[in-house]
C-alpha cells in the first residue's frame, strides 16, 4: 500500500510539474506550446550536467541562470507566429530542434541526479524507504503552487492576468494585455524548466522524453479544463491515481487508461471537469 | 481546365520517373504517392479548420487491414484488402467524426489524438493478434492470380494519387467545399443558413479516414510492413505538418507535392547525426518563406 502511495506521489509531482506551467501559459496567453515538454526536459539535462560538473550549489545557480535566459528567447520565437496554426507549426519545429540539440549536446545517456539525491538519505514510512528528495520535490512543487496562488489572487498583476484570461479584448480596455501575456509566458516556461531541474533528483532524462511528457501534460490539461490551473492540479491527481492503480493491477493497460480518461471527459464535459463556464469552440 | 491538365502532366512526370529513375527513386516515388493520400485526408479536415492529431489512427487501420487479413486468413488479394481498408477506415472515421464533431480546436485535436493512441495501445499490447511492437509482415499483393510486381505497385500508387487529385478537383467544386470554408471562417453563420455542421464534419471525417486508410495500406505494401507506430501521434503530427505544407501549394497536386517535399526533407535528414535538427530547420524555413511571399 505504502509502495503504491509513493509511486502515486512521484508520478503526481511529475505530472503537476509539467502541466501547471502549460495550463498557466494557455490560460493567460492562449499559446499552445508543443515544445513545452522539451523545456521540462532541458531543465533536467542542464541541472544534471552542471551540478555533476560544478558541484551542487554553483551548479544549481548556473542552471537557474541559464534557464532564466530561456523564456525571453521563447517569447521572441512565439512572437513571430501570427495565428494558432502557425503557432502549432512553429512549436512543433521547436520540439524537433530541441530534441536534435539534446542528442547533439547530451548524447544518448541517462541523465539523473538520483545518486546525489540518495546521498540526502531516506525516511522510513511504514517500513518503506522514501528518499528525502521526494519531500524536497514536494516542497518545491507546493511552493510553486503557492506562488501562483499569491500572484493570481493577491496582486494587481494577478488581477490583470485573470482579466486577460477571462476575455482578452475586454481586458484590453484597461490592461496592457500583450505585456501581461508575455509575463505569463516568462513565468510558465521558467517555472517548468526549473521544476524539470528539480525532478532530476528522482527521474532519469533520456531522448524522446519531451514528447512523452507532453502527452501526459495534455491529458491533465484537457481533463482539468484548458487553462484552469486548479483544475489541472486536480486532474493531475486523478490521472496519477488511475495510472498507479492500473500499473498495480493490470499493467498492460498503463497507456490506455489515460487516453480513455481523456476521451470520457471530452465526451461528457468537453470544457473539462473543473470548469464552471465551459467555452468550447 | 488547368486542373485537369495538371493531372495529365502529373501522370507524365510519374511515367518519366518510372522509366528513367533507379530502383531507389521508384521506391520513394511509390512511397510518396501512397503516403500523400493520408496527407490528403489531413488536408481535407484542415479545410474545416480542424487539426486532426489522430489521423494516424485511420492510417493504421488501413495498413493493419492488409496485415491482419494476411496473417490470420492468408489473404493477399489486393481488391479484398482495399475493400476491407475502405470499410474499416470509413467506419473508424465515421465513429470518431460523430464523437468529435461536438468539440473544436484544441479539444478536437486532443480527442482524436486520444482515440488514435487507444488504437496504438491495443495494437501494441495485444501482440498475439497484432504482432505487438514488431508489427506485421505485409506481402506483395496479388490481383486475382497475378502477383503485383514493382510495376503493378507503382501503377497502383499512381492510380491512387491521380484518383485523389481528381477527387480533390471534384470536391473543391462541390457545395460541401463551400460549407467547409464557411465552417472554418464562421461556423455560427453557416448553421444559421441551415447547414447541419456536425453531419458535414462526420462525413468529412469518414472521407478523410478512408483516404488515410488507403494511404496506410499503400505504404504497408511499399514497405512490406505495418507497425503500431502508424497509429502513434507523431505519425499524425507528420501528416498534419505535410498537410500544412500542402496548403501553401496550389491545387490539385498540392498534396502530393507537400508529401514529396516533407518526405524528401525527412529522407535527406537521415544522413545526419541529428535528423530532428534538420527537419526542424526546414520546417521553420518553410514557414519563413511562406510568410515572406504572403506579405
Amino acid at each position: 500500500m505504502i509502495n503504491a502511495l509513493v509511486a502515486f506521489y512521484a508520478f503526481f509531482l511529475n505530472l503537476l510539474a509539467v502541466s501547471i506551467g502549460m495550463a498557466f501559459i494557455y490560460g493567460v496567453a492562449r499559446v499552445l506550446n508543443l515544445a513545452h515538454g522539451a523545456f521540462f526536459v532541458l531543465g533536467g539535462y542542464l541541472a544534471t550536467a552542471l551540478i555533476t560538473r560544478l558541484g551542487p550549489v554553483p551548479g544549481a545557480l548556473a542552471t537557474a541562470a541559464v534557464l532564466a535566459a530561456l523564456p525571453p528567447l521563447f517569447y521572441l520565437y512565439v512572437r513571430l507566429t501570427r495565428n494558432e496554426l502557425e503557432q502549432l507549426f512553429a512549436t512543433y519545429a521547436l520540439l524537433l530542434l530541441m530534441e536534435g540539440l539534446f542528442k547533439l549536446v547530451f548524447g544518448y545517456g541517462n541523465y539523473t541526479l538520483a545518486d546525489l539525491a540518495a546521498g540526502l538519505g531516506a525516511a522510513s514510512v511504514g517500513g518503506q524507504r522514501v528518499p528525502y528528495a521526494y519531500f524536497l520535490a514536494g516542497v518545491a512543487v507546493a511552493g510553486l503552487m503557492a506562488t501562483f496562488y499569491l500572484l493570481l489572487y493577491k496582486t494587481r498583476l494577478g488581477l490583470y492576468m485573470r482579466a486577460v484570461s477571462d476575455d482578452r479584448e475586454m481586458a484590453a480596455l484597461g490592461v496592457r494585455s500583450p505585456l501581461v501575456q508575455h509575463l505569463s509566458i516568462f513565468l510558465g516556461i521558467f517555472a517548468t524548466a526549473l521544476l524539470g531541474a528539480v525532478a532530476a533528483t528522482w527521474q532519469a532524462y533520456t531522448l524522446g522524453l519531451s514528447a512523452e511528457v507532453l502527452i501526459y501534460a495534455f491529458a491533465a490539461l484537457v481533463i482539468g479544463g484548458l487553462g484552469n490551473i486548479w483544475g489541472t492540479a486536480a486532474a493531475s491527481a486523478l490521472v496519477a491515481v488511475a495510472r498507479t492503480a492500473v500499473v498495480m493491477f493490470y499493467p498492460e493497460l498503463e497507456l490506455l487508461v489515460i487516453y480513455i480518461a481523456v476521451i470520457a471527459v471530452l465526451l461528457i464535459r468537453p470544457g473539462g471537469i473543473f470548469t464552471r463556464y465551459a467555452r468550447v469552440a | 481546365m488547368r486542373g485537369w491538365l495538371s493531372v495529365v502532366a502529373f501522370i507524365g512526370v510519374a511515367a518519366v520517373v518510372f522509366a528513367a529513375g533507379g530502383d531507389y527513386l521508384k521506391f520513394v516515388a511509390a512511397y510518396v504517392m501512397m503516403w500523400s493520400l493520408a496527407v490528403w485526408g489531413a488536408q481535407l479536415l484542415l479545410r474545416y479548420g480542424l487539426v486532426n492529431f489522430g489521423i494516424g489512427g485511420a492510417y493504421a487501420v488501413g495498413g493493419y487491414a492488409a496485415g491482419l487479413l494476411y496473417r490470420h486468413f492468408g489473404i493477399a488479394e489486393v481488391t479484398l484488402h482495399i475493400l476491407t481498408a475502405v470499410v474499416a477506415a470509413g467506419l473508424w472515421g465515421l465513429l470518431s467524426g460523430v464523437v468529435s464533431a461536438r468539440v473544436r480546436g484544441v479539444q478536437y485535436a486532443l480527442l482524436n489524438l486520444a482515440l488514435s493512441m487507444v488504437l496504438y495501445s491495443i495494437l501494441l499490447k495485444f501482440y498475439w493478434a497484432t504482432g505487438g511492437s514488431d508489427g506485421l509482415y505485409v506481402p506483395l499483393p496479388r490481383f486475382f492470380d497475378a502477383s503485383l510486381g514493382d510495376l503493378g505497385l507503382y501503377l497502383l500508387a499512381l492510380f491512387f494519387a491521380t484518383a485523389w487529385m481528381t477527387l480533390g478537383l471534384v470536391y473543391s467544386q462541390s457545395a460541401a467545399a463551400r460549407l467547409a470554408d464557411g465552417v472554418r471562417i464562421n461556423e455560427l453563420r453557416v448553421s444559421a443558413l441551415g447547414a447541419h455542421i456536425n453531419r458535414q464534419i462526420a462525413a468529412a471525417s469518414a472521407l478523410a479516414s478512408v483516404s488515410a486508410g488507403l494511404g496506410g495500406l499503400g505504404v504497408a505494401y511499399v514497405t512490406s510492413h505495418v507497425s503500431p507506430h502508424y497509429a502513434h501521434w507523431s505519425t499524425s503530427g507528420e501528416l498534419v505538418v505535410a498537410a500544412l505544407l500542402s496548403n501553401f501549394l496550389p491545387q490539385p497536386w498540392g498534396f502530393v507535392a507537400g508529401a514529396a517535399a516533407y518526405q524528401a526533407v525527412r529522407l535527406f535528414s537521415l544522413q545526419f547525426v541529428t535528423p530532428e535538427l534538420f527537419v526542424g530547420v526546414a520546417l521553420l524555413a518553410t514557414l519563413g518563406l511562406w510568410r515572406y511571399y504572403r506579405r
